[in-house]
């Protein structure tokens, strides 16, 4: 099971974050192999014109069901097909892009185990300078990484509060945020039913997380979709919320004229939508957790990986929780300096 | 889609149907068919005033996936109904039964969507509006496009057909 979604990782990587035409020869056709051939080709060319979701691509923040890692650059390869090869109404599009989104979603766990980071450099192997170059730099500094898609900020949340045992004013500040942030969706005029279960889950989890003896424990919980599904919707509606409660502070960024609620329940509110950095700031100031987004591109004008910082407005009470951001999804990254006992 | 989320779907519907039990909105009704199946409701929903389907009763089935409420439920009247947004085997067709990205009338990007923010009220309650006032920009019968848009009069005078059908007049 775990062998066969490391091969397909491998397989996908490379085209998720190799924008570059010198990268997608080896992993286009990686890609090809891994999904049926009339579902690879056809889908191309009509990605493109979905606007918004193109231009807001780069900066987007998956959640499980959108982690297609090849979208982006499949939309970039897209306009070297011909469109008269192609005569699909939008519903088959959209009935082809489920399958493959459907398929990627059965493909991986929703939270993998964390393995070496060398295991990214192999992914890259064959792939582009550029990119294997910023990953020994990245090693320098980083030692461990957890594949995931959707989940990787919450996990990645949880698991430093159950390791931090000799610190449990953690565990306190992340149960007080959880808590506190039903206030802020009922400020934002959401009704109870429509997010109770799933604060309930969360909030059980950040109670109990301490009694999980192990990450691969707190692991078996975030595989359990019931449990993830709910965990992702609440952390949803929490950045909804922040955005909808501050509106004066971050309507101005919109495009296209959108106004917040529509911007939220579009991209933010709905399950398996991607949406902009606007919502890891959103949650990052809501649950008062600063994250460090490293962005892994082709961008050849650097050496390094780009390390963007999110900070809550409160002064940070743990080091920032480290992302990886690639095309389609985040994974997590364990800093060398963070002594992780314990993660196998 | 989200694979298998039983127990908190049957929860919430649950909490939903105490809720329209409690304070169901005008002109609706809604429950399951039977308690064992909490995922088929039934709902009658009244032909909203001063529209061509006042007087009408107009029974419709929800069938909810098991992840609801991450998916929508589907919705389908089981009378004869001519609307745009209603497909001729009853299917209804409103934007807020479908989540963004799933799209197939192009709806404009600021009709309401599902979201687990939505609830079975709420979809009733647009079905209500949508019946006051039919969309067709996304129409979903065709000939009912036409004649709303060609021939109001005519159209009225085709749904008060309907209406009397299932009053069984």
């Amino acid at each position: 099971m775990h062998q066969h979604s490391e091969t397909l990782y491998t397989a996908s990587g490379p085209a998720a974050a190799s924008p570059t035409e010198s990268d997608s020869t080896s992993a286009g056709a990686a890609t090809a192999a891994a999904l049926p051939p009339t579902l690879n080709a056809p889908i191309v060319t009509p990605i493109a014109p979905a606007t918004t979701e193109a231009v807001l691509a780069d900066l987007s923040m998956p959640s499980q069901q959108d982690a297609i890692s090849g979208a982006p650059t499949t939309v970039g390869a897209g306009a070297s097909v011909p469109k008269s090869e192609v005569q699909l109404t939008d519903e088959q599009i959209l009935t082809q892009m489920q399958a493959i989104k459907d398929e990627e979603a059965n493909a991986h766990p929703l939270v993998d185990v964390s393995v070496d980071l060398a295991e990214l450099e192999k992914e890259y192997e064959n792939g582009s300078a550029t990119f294997r170059h910023k990953i020994k730099n990245l090693s320098e500094t980083h030692d461990r990484m957890r594949r995931s898609r959707g989940d990787a900020f919450a996990f990645a949340w949880f698991e430093r509060v159950m390791l931090a045992k000799e610190r449990p004013e953690l565990h306190a500040n992340a149960v007080k945020a959880i808590e506190d942030s039903k206030d802020l969706l009922l400020a934002a005029e959401f009704e109870l039913l429509a997010f109770e279960d799933f604060y309930l889950v969360t909030l059980d989890i950040i109670k109990s997380v301490l009694h999980f003896a192990t990450p691969d424990e707190l692991l078996l919980a975030f595989q359990n979709d019931e449990i993830s599904n709910s965990i992702v919707m609440h952390f949803r509606l929490v950045a909804s919320a922040f955005l909808k409660t501050h509106q004066d502070d971050y309507a101005p960024f919109l495009e296209f004229g959108q106004t917040m609620d529509e911007f939220c329940s579009m991209h933010v509110e709905a399950m398996g939508r991607e949406s902009e950095e606007m919502m890891v700031i959103a949650l990052t100031k809501a649950l008062r957790i600063s994250i460090e987004v490293a962005y892994l591109s082709g961008d050849t004008s650097a050496d390094e990986v780009n390390f963007l910082p999110f900070l809550p407005d409160t002064e940070p009470y743990m080091p920032p929780l480290v992302l990886l951001y690639r095309p389609g999804h985040y994974d997590i990254l364990y800093r060398k300096s963070h002594c992780l006992d314990g993660v196998v | 889609m989200y694979k298998t989320m039983g127990p908190t779907a049957l929860k919430r519907l649950m909490t939903e149907y105490r809720e329209l039990t409690l304070h169901a909105p005008e002109g609706i009704t809604a429950g399951p068919i039977s308690e064992d199946n909490f995922f088929e409701w039934e709902a009658l929903i009244e032909g909203p005033q001063d529209t061509p389907y006042e007087g009408g009763i107009f029974p419709a089935t929800l069938t909810f996936p098991r992840d609801y409420p991450l998916s929508p439920p589907t919705m389908k009247f089981t009378c004869e109904m001519f609307h745009p947004n209603i497909y001729q085997d009853g299917t209804v067709c409103i934007s807020i039964l479908h989540a963004p990205g799933d799209d197939p009338n192009m709806y404009e990007s600021s009709s309401e969507r599902w979201s687990p923010v939505q609830s079975v009220e709420k979809i009733l309650l647009s079905v209500l509006s949508m019946l006051a006032e039919p969309n067709d920009e996304s129409g979903a019968n065709i000939e009912a496009c036409k004649v709303w848009r060609s021939d109001r009069k005519h159209f009225d005078e085709i749904v008060r057909s309907t209406v009397r059908k299932t009053l069984g007049l």
